[in-house]
Parts: C-alpha cells; structure tokens; sequence
C-alpha cells in the first residue's frame, strides 16, 4: 500500500467509492424490482382470483335467473343459456381450484365445485319435472333441493371470494412491508457507503499529505541545496573562467616559448652540424699533428743517436787525451830526470838544462792543453748527456703529445659523433616542438570550447539557479497550502 | 717558448770546425812566441842573487817539497810498488828501478802532512850509502832555487838514511 503512487491510491479510493455507489444502486434496484414484481404478480394473481370468485359468483346467480326463468314459464331457451353458463361458471371454478395456492382454497373450490354439480342434478331432476308437466313437483324439487343447495353454495363461493380479496390485501399489505424495508436496506447501505466513503476520503487525505508534506519538505530541502550548490557552481565557474584564462594565458605563453625553442633548437641542430664539420677538420688536423709529433719524435731519436754518437766519439778524442797526457807526464818527468842529469854535470849541463826546461815548459803546456780538453771533454759530456735526456723527454713528451693529440683526436671523434646526435636530437626536438605547437594549439582551442562551454555551463547554471528559486518559492508555497490543509483537517 | 737559434748554432758548429783546424791562428802563434820569450827572459834576473842550489821540487800532501838533484839517482813514474809484508806502513813496497830493488817510503806522516793524495811518482834517491824511493805525489821540476827565499821545503835525505827506522830494509 505505502508502494502506491498517490494518483493510484487515489484511484483506489473512488474506485472503491464507485463500487459502493453500484453496489448500493443495484442492492436498491433489485429489491425495488423484485419488490415491485412480486407485488405486481401476487397482486394480480389475488385480483384476477377474486374477480373469477366474482365472475363465478354473478355466473352462479345467472344460471340460477336462467333455470327459474325456465320453471316459470318453460323457454327452453332459457334453459340453454342456463346449461352454458353452468358450463362457464364450472370452468371457472375449476381454473380457480387448479389455480390454488393454498390447501385451504383447494379444498373450499373442490367443495364448491361439488355443490354446483350437486344443484345441477337438482336442478335438471326439477326441469324433467317441469319438462313433464308437473310444476309443483319441479316447484317442490327447487324450494326442497336445488335453494337450499344453492343458499349453501352461493355462501360458500361468496366466502371464498372473500377470502381471495382477503388474500390480495394482504399481499399488497406484504408487498407494502417489503418496499418499506427496501427504502430502509437502502438508507443504511447509503449511509454505510457514506461514512466509509468518508473514511476513505481522511485516509486518502492524510496519506496525501504526509507523503506530500514529506515530498515538500524534502523538496524544499532539495531546492535550497540546488541552490547553494547553483552559487557554488556559480563561483567554480567563475574559478574556472579564471583558470581557463590562466591556462590560455600559460598555453601562449608556451607556444611563444615552443616557438623559442623551435628556433634554437634549429640554430642548435645548425651549429651541430657547423661543428660537426669544423670537429671533422680538427681531427683531421689532430692526424696531421700526430704525423708531425711521430716525425718530429723521430728526427729527435735520430738527433739522441747522433747525440751519442757524439758523445761515444768525445770519449775516443778523451783517450786520446789521456794518452797525450800521459805523454806530458812523461815528457815532463824526462825534463826533471834530464835537469837532475844537467844538475850533475855541472857547467857541462847547462844547455842541457835549459834544454830539459824547454822540455818541461812543453809538458806543461801539454798538460795544461790536456787539462782544457779535458775540460771541455767534460763540458761536451755534460751537455750531450743533457742533450741527449732533453731528446729523451722531448721523446716522452712527444709521446705524451702525441697521446693527448690521439686523445684529443678521440675526443674530437667522439665530441663529432656527439655533436650529430645532439644534432638529431635538436632534429628530433624541433620535430618534437612543432608537434608540441599543434598540440598547444589544440589545447587553445579546447580552451576556447571550453570557455564556451563554461558560458553556457554559466548560463545553465544561472537557469537552474532560477528555476531551484521558483523551486524554492514554490515549495514554499506547497508548504503554506499543505500547513493549511493540515490545520483544516487538524479543526475538522 | 722562444724559438732555437738555429742560424747560431750553425755559426758556433762552425767556429768549432775551424777551431779543430790544425793551423793556430796566427794570433794565437803570436802569444805563444811572447810567453816562451818572456818566460827565458826571467831566469837571469836571478843570477845575482844568494847561494842557488839544483833541486828537484816534488808535492807531497799538498805541499812543495825538495831533494837536492845531486842525491836524485831518477825521478820515474809509481806503478803499483811491490808489498812486503811484516813492514810498517810507511814503507808501501818494493820497486825495480833499474835492476835494483829499492824500498819505496811515504814521508807524509814524518813531514807532518795528510795521507790523502794519490803517490803517482817516486823519487829515487842516493845517500850515506843507501838507495831508496820516496813516493810522492807529482814531480814538478828540476831548478836551480835559492832555498832561503822560497817556500819549497828541502828534504833532508842524508838524515833520512841515518834515521834507524829506515834501516829495516837494510841487508
């Protein structure tokens, strides 16, 4: 039931009216009919019962004026019209009697009928009397037989009759008791179907507005939220206006630096290649400098043998030199020997010590020039020996030159094949850039659409802000209606 | 780096070849000719003076001494002197001068000198009847000096041949 929308539960509700307004309007209907047609039929029955008594009755009288007219003045056609109504009025009766519905009228018929037959035997032994001319014996048979019989009958009938008219009262009087308690049958199910109606209707009511008051308080609750939240939205968007701008403002200012890159990156790729080329060079001159280091290491290995060779031929000349001094040393000893041998001969020996003097002065300057040679000798030595080590390390520094300039030569080889990757990479980079440009182009103009479309998103928002306030009002509105209603019922 | 100079050395390697040419120049002749003539001029200067003396001036220990030429027999070179062994340390050894054996004395310790140069000469020397060879560093000359006026110590070697130590080589 709580699962029912309130339209169907409205529904329900007047269905259920309905149905009892039918229910109430056939129960009415068809008891006033079968009221009415049992009426209608008992009473014509007991009408049209008592009207045959009545036809029976006057038929009875009739024959009775037939059959004395018949004995007073003997008209035989008196008596026919006295045998046909006899005729009739029997079959009436008989019709009344099968038409019996109760014992009582059976058996008050059956007698009757009997009677009649029995006044009829009467009353056409008195016409043979009559037929045969005795008159007073037809006189005696009516006044003795057929008035008393039909004094019995006729009482009889007219009972019966009466009791048929009895009958047909009481039938209306029933037929009065049943419409009466139809009228009521009717006022009690209209009352019924009114307070329940009315029950309904409360339930109905109340169910109405609770559900209702929920629904508007929740609504009001619903709308005042849209509402901070339209503001909130409000504000975000209006945040977010401000970032896009930021964000458009950045994007361009990423795309002039894009374009900065771009460009030097192509001035990088450029120069790469430049010096590439110029490193290309630079080891080429690297080469050629190692050629001339090997060379110049060369000349200067040859410069070291010659050098020693030198020095190996300044050692020969310092033998010799040794030889020459050991001839001074002899001279000079052969001086001293030959002034002693002059000291000892006196005066003889005086040439001859002047000579041997002359010897000795010789040695000496011998000795003397041995001496500088040697000297010199050893000058020479010293500076071969210097030489020579200056050609060492001018061997061991071209060597470590020519290490470096290989290094430097691999260096450059390695700076050159640096230099081109760096120069694909600035190529790649400048590609990179350039998609990097369409890209923040793309993302400009996604910025642009989504400025736009946070207008719009605005513009909605602004709508919805309104609309939540109609809402607002109108929930208000609701609650006002709704606190009304309640108080009302709440009186009632 | 300054740069060699070449075109110098070409000068000096020139100079050295003409340098080791075998004619002096004639200037050097010039001042070889002076210094032997002033060197003969000076010897008469000393003719005058004192009681001159022939004598062989030798180093020993870093200083001049002298014998008298007359008591040298020959002045000749040291090659290495025979060793005797139980002598003292003076006496380096024998030598052969001459078909003669002569014992061979370092006088360094007796004349109060270092025993630090190299005896490449021995003087061989006659007195009191004794032969003997003293060591000596270099013989310089045979002069005449006026032993009063220099400073060339004249060795006594008479006294050396009466001193008994010598004698131990004696036969």
């Amino acid at each position: 039931m709580s699962k029912w929308t309130i339209g169907r539960r409205i529904a329900a509700g007047y269905a259920v009216l309905i149905a009892l307004l039918v229910v109430t309007a056939v129960v009415g209907t068809l008891a006033l009919r079968s009221t009415r047609e049992d009426f209608t039929s008992a009473l014509t029955t007991a009408e049209n019962r008592a009207i045959k008594g009545t036809d029976a009755l006057q038929g009875g009288d009739a024959v009775v004026t037939a059959f004395l007219s018949y004995l007073l003045r003997g008209n035989e056609r008196a008596l026919d019209t006295m045998n046909e109504r006899l005729e009739a009025t029997r079959e009436v009766k008989v019709q009344l009697r099968d038409s019996a519905t109760t014992a009582a009228q059976v058996s008050g018929w059956t007698d009757a009928i009997r009677q009649l037959d029995a006044w009829n035997q009467a009353a056409q032994r008195a016409i043979e009397a009559r037929r045969a001319g005795r008159r007073q014996e037809a006189v005696d048979i009516y006044s003795e037989e057929v008035i008393p019989i039909r004094t019995t009958e006729r009482a009889l009938v007219v009972d019966l009759v009466t009791a048929e008219r009895r009958r047909a009262a009481e039938i209306a009087n029933a037929a009065s008791e049943d419409s009466r308690n139809s009228i009521w049958l009717l006022l009690t199910v209209s009352v019924a179907a009114l307070v329940l109606g009315v029950l309904i209707a409360w339930a109905l009511a109340r169910a109405v507005t609770r559900h209702l008051r929920d629904t508007v308080s929740t609504l009001a609750s619903t709308s005042s939220e849209i509402l901070a939240a339209t503001a909130q939205q409000a504000s975000g968007a209006a945040e977010e206006e401000t970032a896009i701008h930021q964000t458009t403002t950045t994007a361009d200012e990423v795309r002039q630096t894009v374009a900065l890159t771009t460009e030097k990156a192509r001035a990088v790729a450029q120069e790469a290649r430049e010096t590439a080329d110029i490193s290309r060079d630079g080891r080429k001159a690297v080469e050629e400098s190692v050629r001339g280091t090997q060379e110049a290491r060369a000349s200067m290995e040859t410069l070291a043998e010659r050098i020693l060779a030198l020095s190996e031929q300044a050692q020969q000349i310092g033998e010799i030199v040794r030889t020459v001094n050991g001839l001074a040393e002899q001279s000079n000893l052969l001086s001293v020997n030959a002034g002693i041998e002059a000291a000892k001969a006196g005066e003889a020996g005086r040439g001859f010590a002047v000579v041997a003097a002359e010897v000795k002065s010789l040695a000496e300057q011998s000795r003397q020039a041995t001496a500088q040679i040697r000297d010199i000798l050893g000058e020479i030595q010293a500076a071969t020996q210097a030489a020579v080590m200056a050609a060492e390390q001018g061997v061991k520094a071209s060597e470590a030159g020519q290490a470096i300039t290989s290094e430097a030569g691999e260096a450059i080889r390695i700076l050159g094949e640096r230099l081109v990757a760096s120069a694909d990479s600035a190529q790649q980079i400048l590609a990179s850039a350039q998609q990097q440009m369409t890209g923040i182009d793309q993302v400009a103009m996604a910025m642009q659409n989504i400025r736009q479309a946070s207008a719009q998103n605005m513009a909605s928002t602004r709508q919805v802000e309104q609309a939540a306030r109609e809402l607002d009002t109108l929930s208000k509105r609701l609650t006002e209606l709704v606190d009304r209603r309640n108080g009302a019922y709440a009186k009632a | 780096m300054t740069a060699f100079d070449w075109d110098g050395a070409r000068r000096r390697l020139e100079a050295a070849r003409l340098a080791l040419a075998d004619e002096p120049s004639p200037e050097e002749e010039r001042a070889l000719l002076e210094e032997r003539a002033r060197a003969l001029a000076l010897a008469p200067e000393r003719e005058p003076d004192g009681p001159w003396q022939d004598v062989v001036v030798f180093t020993l220990g870093g200083e001049r001494f002298a014998v008298e030429a007359g008591q040298v027999a020959e002045a000749v070179e040291l090659d290495a002197p025979t060793p005797l062994p139980g002598t003292p340390d003076f006496l380096l050894g024998v030598i052969n001068h001459r078909g003669r054996v002569l014992g061979v004395y370092d006088l360094r310790e007796r004349l109060g000198r270092p025993r630090d140069g190299e005896l490449a000469h021995a003087v061989a020397v006659e007195a009191g009847g004794l032969c003997f060879a003293i060591a000596v560093e270099a013989v310089e000359e045979t002069t005449r000096e006026r032993l009063d006026r220099t400073l060339v110590t004249l060795v006594d070697v008479e006294a050396l041949a009466a001193d008994p130590r010598l004698r131990i080589e004696d036969e």
